[in-house]
């Protein structure tokens, strides 16, 4: 008969940095979780016909590797990738996974579908039957918010369901504190034996001091200095990355002042409509001799304005870009009608109309623009208005 | 006439680092309640020359020593935490120093209830007063922890504000709740760095003087003074065990974590360095 016994194991420096990486985020937040199983079995037999066979387990967790994203190392339907734990754990061996954990606020102390689907997947990939799930979930006490709470606990897949398993804090409380004797015993004989006497010397150093106490305080010592000197790495680390941070800021509003500042150089007068270069060359080309139109001005009569004429020629390339001008051209060098073709453009748009719809009964297509019943005028069937 | 209504504490604004480092020190050990100081400052805004909005906030804390170790459930008297506030004050003047030149100063306590309802007993509240009638700012933080729900096996941590008021003259003081927030503060100050540290610092000292009182009875035999130095020497194992080296361990892995924190930022400033510089 197998017990099930597993307990799991966080000392209260790994737990409060848990609780500050959540502090530090708006969202929920994930990690894997790594450590050591520490297994055990213990047989009592409690009658000469039953073993009771008790496997005591204990997973230590030691550090956390935080995800600076969720979803880092499962897609959508939670299938997790081996190729995306790697990067997060980079130095650290995938042996030392135990576990995975998540940070929600304001919800309760059960897994959710996801995560459920995210351990199995875990747990094939890490080919690691006893991964752990830990779930924190702070939550605000009292309505005024000046009480808060945050529950934790582990889940483990055992026997085809997920049982909870509490956390306990390992500390210096645990641990029997002994209790010093303030008084001895009240035989003066212990004293003054000789056996005591003639190994004293191995216990004490010279006077009174005792070379256990000398020993334990000089390795203590050398600890907290060994402590001092990582905590000062680390705070040069602290102030190193708050200062890229500082930097990356400031680099991130340059850029998008010079992306702003360039966009408003480009839209420089937005209301302006820019120049059909296009147009305007065929225009030119097709009708050389009619400078109103080039013209990018009418009254509010619709007559062209005569002064304001675009006069850059725009090299555009007729033959490649226009080829169709060119065709038209050839055709229009046949035309028998320059005369009314010119008195139309001096006259106003109405009567241009008028004088379209008297003579181009025929013509296939009507279009709106001023050059098109032009051309329509001139007596061609084939419609050839440029689309622009 | 302008009547001023000087409101208790409005709010408690702590940043994330100090918390971690109370946190720290609170889940040191479940057998007695540790103690320390909050250092900060308040910022009052006025509203109208009628309304005095107090919000306290608070960059570190500063772990004390316990004058008196009892090992049974040890109420801080006001006696107490003003001598230990004294004495910090007096230490760690060069720290109280705000890394931007402002000046700090101490602006709350905080203690721990292992195992116990995080709500203030008689005796905090009481001592809470005490130090309002100094300072009418002054604020207390309680955590409580190793609390588990036997029933659904989940661990439990709280934390609470407060401050002491009392209903008339000569009545008994009551709690009054003080919304707090924990501000988030990704890196993690100078000042509460050290005073993470301290903690074995400090354990380590209380000890000492502990086995050097003893050691200094005379009437010891050698086999009494031998299992004394036992004991000194069982109890900085502990120390080491569950507190110096679980420390040791985390400064090692934040020092990792931005150890590559630095390598990703400065491959993102490389690229936006040359971003800029093509625009």
């Amino acid at each position: 008969m197998e017990e099930f016994n597993t307990t799991v194991r966080i000392s209260g420096f790994a737990l409060s940095s848990l609780m500050f990486h959540h502090l530090n985020s708006d969202a929920d937040v994930e990690g894997l979780i790594l450590g050591e199983s520490v297994g055990e079995e213990n047989c009592r037999i409690t009658d000469s016909q039953i073993d009771h066979i008790q496997f005591e387990h204990t997973i230590n967790i030691q550090k956390h590797i935080p995800c600076h994203k969720l979803h880092s190392f499962y897609s959508n339907v939670g299938d997790v990738s081996e190729e995306k734990i790697r990067p997060i754990l980079s130095d650290y061996q995938e042996e030392n996974v135990i576990g995975w954990y998540r940070q929600r606020r304001n919800t309760r102390q059960q897994m959710t579908f996801m995560e459920q689907v995210v351990h199995q997947n875990m747990r094939k990939i890490l080919s690691n039957r006893e991964l752990v799930f830990m779930l924190l979930t702070p939550s605000q006490a009292t309505a005024s918010g000046s009480t808060h709470r945050l529950e934790f606990s582990a889940f483990i897949w055992h026997s085809s369901q997920y049982i909870n398993i509490p956390i306990f804090v390992s500390n210096l409380g645990n641990l029997e504190q002994q209790d010093y004797w303030r008084v001895s015993g009240t035989c003066p004989s212990l004293g003054q034996s000789e056996a005591v006497k003639q190994h004293r010397t191995q216990f004490f150093c010279s006077g009174d001091e005792l070379k256990e106490v000398r020993n334990i305080s000089s390795m203590n010592d050398d600890l907290l200095g060994e402590m001092q000197k990582v905590c000062k790495e680390v705070e040069k680390s602290e102030r190193a990355v708050e200062k890229l941070q500082e930097d990356l800021k400031e680099l991130k509003e340059a850029i998008k002042e010079h992306s702003e500042k360039n966009e408003t150089q480009k839209h420089a007068s937005p209301d302006e409509p820019k120049e059909n270069v296009l147009l305007c060359s065929a225009l030119r080309t097709l009708f050389p001799d009619a400078p109103s139109l080039q013209t990018q001005t009418l009254t509010v009569q619709g007559l062209p304005v005569l002064e304001l004429c675009c006069n850059t020629d725009h090299n555009v390339d007729i033959p490649t870009k226009l080829p169709l001008i060119l065709e038209n051209q050839h055709t229009r060098k046949k035309d028998t009608a320059p005369r009314l073709r010119k008195k139309c453009l001096v006259a106003g748009y109405s009567q241009r109309l008028k004088r379209k719809r008297k003579t181009n009964d025929t013509s296939e297509s009507a279009s709106d623009s001023g050059s098109d019943t032009e051309i329509e005028m001139n007596g061609q069937n084939r419609s050839i208005s440029p689309t622009f | 006439s302008i009547v001023l209504h000087i409101m208790a504490v409005s709010a408690v604004h702590l940043e994330s680092d100090a918390f971690l480092v109370c946190m720290n020190h609170a889940l040191s050990t479940e057998k007695e309640e540790v103690m320390g100081l909050c250092i900060g400052e308040v910022w009052m805004s006025c509203v109208y020359e009628v309304d005095t909005n107090r919000i306290v906030h608070i960059h570190s804390v500063i772990i004390l020593r316990r004058s008196d170790k009892r090992k049974d459930r040890v109420e801080i008297s006001p006696e107490q935490l003003s001598a230990a506030s004294t004495e910090a004050e007096i230490s760690f003047e060069h720290r109280l120093a705000d890394m931007t030149g402002r000046p700090m100063r101490v602006v709350g306590w905080y203690h721990s209830h292992p195992h116990i309802t995080v709500w203030p007993s008689h005796v905090d509240v009481r001592t809470q007063a005490m130090y309002q009638m100094m300072d009418q700012g002054f604020v207390g933080l309680i955590f409580s922890c190793f609390i588990e729900d036997k029933n659904t096996k989940t661990g439990r941590v709280l934390y609470t504000c407060f401050q002491s008021v009392q209903a008339q003259k000569g009545s008994e003081y009551e709690r009054i709740e003080i919304p707090i927030h924990v501000v988030p503060h990704e890196a993690i100050g100078k000042v509460c760095l050290e005073s993470a540290v301290e903690l074995p610092r400090i354990l380590c000292q209380e000890e000492q003087d502990t086995y050097r009182r003893i050691h200094s009875l005379t009437h010891l035999d050698p086999i009494t003074k031998i299992h004394n130095g036992s004991v000194f020497t069982k109890n900085l194992c502990s120390q080491m065990s569950a507190i110096s080296g679980p420390l040791l361990q985390w400064l090692e892995d934040r020092l990792e974590l931005n150890k590559h924190s630095i390598i990703k930022l400065q491959k993102e400033k490389e690229r936006l360095t040359q971003e800029l510089a093509s625009l």
